[in-house]
């Protein structure tokens, strides 16, 4: 007679293996500490700029001075050029107090990069999420019931994907920042976070939405959902419990990838002053900022261009492990 | 075309056969206005506690009419009378209430099972879907007694309903499979090369298990198979199937030991013999040829042995040659 398979004591399920394959996988377990590190110190960002430098990152400030070595220091200081015409802000101090110098209007860098990291990663991680939700619904339902429905979806998706992705959200954008969103009697201000978030899922659901229809198509094959058909199973148990949790690694695998690209365009949006609005910050109206400041003081542009890179390619090594501890490839057969 | 419904020996009962397919059809469109028909007008009966084998090489339309009997794909023509209903063209929702008389075992018992789901989901998901025959919902300690109950007649232990079915061997997959066609009480099971992906020990122990069940709960099987000892072993009766017809009809044991088609023959005689020096006739010539462009007249012609010039000209039809029996060749050996 047939013997249980009694090694382990408990069983082991998919997410489990996947978490042990992830957990030995070294470069991803890094990654995920920089981005740990990159979030916590965002979270403290208040904490940072109130108590640890003791400065104001949302006010200008263009004719205070600081007490550095015990000696008062303009913010603002008279150009290095033999006229000394002008302002030059200050640079990196290596001090507590503006630790990487100030930007044009004299408020500290490295407090604004920590409030800018809120935003940036913020915008990033809930624009991610709303457009796997949104690219999950749409690419079920097509891959799901084909038919009218997949054309009519994919249809609208082919529309979309034939703009070029920055350039839909720059339009969407302008549109947005000059008037804000108007949706029935609700009426979002140009300011709030929710625009960028809105317009960045919005933009990359047909890049998201086409895999995952592809999966659903070839799952909605497998002989388990014929089982199921045979069973009586109506069909929105089955999109439950046999589409969705076997299009759940996809989406996983998705989710750091779509964050990084989801960071790059808030960047991009920002940078044109299209995305987040002053004073509040994002590490692309820092890069704004710091543009006109490049020759002298390259700290502004470079500390949050710096910062986009490093969660960039960790999302990205995270995303590769994701995909490796989930293989999600060849899943049906590979205990065959 | 053999469209010649063939009498089935319980024809002069009252009751009407489990299942009754008559003049079936299942043809896919190919591009270039080709038609593949997998399933080329077949017509039999399954009575209540009869395990009909369904035999023939791969890509003879097996598997495919198999499918078409549960309606798991479309037919393109013929009808399908389950238990005196046809069920032909009921949709998806009308079939539901009666989809849990007829299941099916399939050949891939790893591909059957949800990855994602533990076997206790796998196997309560019909139990939680379909009320009772009072139309009362299932409490949950019923449905548990019940998979208690299923585990114990397919010989898994208990606590295999914890686990997930990556961590099974692929008998006790079939068996999981099996426990789950089960769950319902059906009276009709299509089992679909349920052991030919198994090791051969493994085989016998899952073909004695479908046939215990079969003593114990008083099952009908459709046995679909390329294996003629499996056959022998479950069958009562035996059709085979050749490019989507059937060739043959009748009682396993008079089919297999006196064959009546050269098709039929030329099965038997491909089986190893375990005998040294035991004389074997040459095996058949050629490949079986592509369903989109069957030969004319009798499909088998081009590789029979003893084909005649009418063979050519001429599709023989499936008919009564004894009381039990029938076979659609116009030279038949017995």
């Amino acid at each position: 007679m047939a013997k249980p398979p009694t090694d382990h004591a408990r069983p082991i399920g998919p997410w489990r293996r996947a978490i042990r394959v992830l957990r030995h996988n070294r470069a991803a377990m890094l990654a995920l500490g920089v981005l740990g590190c990159m979030v916590l110190c965002s979270v403290l960002a208040p904490f940072y700029a109130h108590t640890i430098a003791g400065v104001d990152p949302f006010t200008s400030n263009v004719a205070g001075s600081i007490t550095l070595n015990g000696q008062e220091v303009d913010i603002m200081q008279p150009n290095d050029n033999p006229l000394h015409l002008g302002l030059t802000p200050i640079g990196p101090t290596g001090h507590t107090t503006y630790l990487l110098g100030a930007d044009s209007q004299g408020r500290d860098v490295a407090a604004r990069l920590l409030y800018g990291g809120r935003n940036s990663l913020f915008i990033s991680a809930c624009a991610a999420s709303l457009c796997l939700i949104l690219a999950g619904v749409v690419g079920i339902a097509a891959g799901f019931f084909g038919g009218v429905v997949d054309s009519v979806l994919s249809r609208m998706m082919d529309i979309m994907w034939a703009v070029p992705v920055y350039l839909f959200a720059i339009s969407l954008s302008i549109v947005t920042v000059s008037q804000g969103l108007h949706i029935g009697p609700f009426v979002i201000e140009a300011n709030n976070l929710l625009i960028p978030i809105f317009i960045i899922a919005l933009v990359y659901v047909p890049y998201a939405a086409r895999p995952i229809r592809g999966r659903v198509m070839a799952l909605r094959q497998a002989e388990f959902v014929t089982a199921s058909r045979c069973l009586g199973v109506p069909q929105w148990r089955i999109v439950l419990h046999d589409i969705l949790p076997n299009v759940m690694t996809t989406l996983v695998v998705m989710g750091p990838l779509l964050m990084a690209l989801a960071l790059l365009a808030e960047s991009a949006l920002s940078f044109l002053s299209i995305g987040v609005q002053a004073p509040a910050a994002s590490w692309g109206t820092i890069i704004q900022d710091g543009e006109g400041l490049i020759y002298t003081r390259p700290m502004v542009a470079i500390a949050p261009g710096l910062a986009i890179v490093i969660v960039v390619l960790a999302l990205n090594i995270l995303g590769d492990g994701l995909r490796d501890a989930l293989d999600v490839r060849d899943s049906a057969h590979r205990n065959q | 075309m053999s469209t010649c419904a063939p009498t089935p020996p319980t024809a002069a009962n009252a009751t009407p056969p489990l299942l009754d397919v008559r003049g079936l059809y299942k043809t896919y469109a190919l591009p270039r206005g080709q038609k593949l028909k997998a399933v080329d007008g077949i017509s039999l009966s399954v009575t209540h506690g009869e395990v009909l084998g369904l035999v023939g090489e791969s890509g003879c339309g097996k598997s495919t009419l198999g499918r078409c009997l549960l309606r798991l794909t479309d037919v393109s023509a013929g009808q399908i009378l389950f238990n005196g209903q046809d069920i032909t063209k009921l949709p998806e929702r009308a079939l539901r209430p009666l989809r849990p008389h007829m299941q099916m075992v399939f050949q891939d018992s790893y591909a059957s099972l949800n990855p994602r789901r533990r076997i206790t989901d796998l196997l309560a998901e019909p139990l939680r879907v379909h009320p009772t025959a009072t139309g009362q919902k299932r409490s949950s300690s019923a449905i548990t007694a019940r998979l208690h109950e299923l585990m114990e007649r397919v010989g898994l232990p208990l606590s295999a309903l914890e686990r997930y079915p990556h961590e099974f061997s692929g008998g006790q997959r079939q068996r999981i499979n099996i426990a789950r066609a089960l769950a319902l009480s059906p009276k009709l099971i299509v089992a679909d090369e349920p052991v030919s992906a198994l090791d051969v020990s493994v085989q016998a122990q899952i073909i004695n298990l479908f046939a215990d069940l079969q003593a114990q709960l008083g099952l009908t099987y459709v046995f679909v198979a390329h294996d003629l000892a499996v056959i022998r072993q479950i069958s009562t009766r035996v059709a085979v199937m050749y490019l989507g017809a059937i060739m043959e009809l009748g009682q396993t044991d008079t089919v297999l030991h006196n064959p009546a088609h050269p098709y039929t023959l030329a099965l038997t005689q491909a089986v190893p013999q375990p005998v040294i020096g035991a004389i074997r006739p040459p095996p058949l010539r050629g490949d079986i040829p592509s369903p989109v462009s069957r030969p004319a007249g009798c499909r088998f012609h081009t590789r029979c042995p003893i084909a005649q010039p009418l063979c050519r000209a001429e599709e023989p039809a499936l008919r009564q040659i004894s009381t039990h029996r029938a076979v659609a060749c116009h030279f038949p050996l017995a």
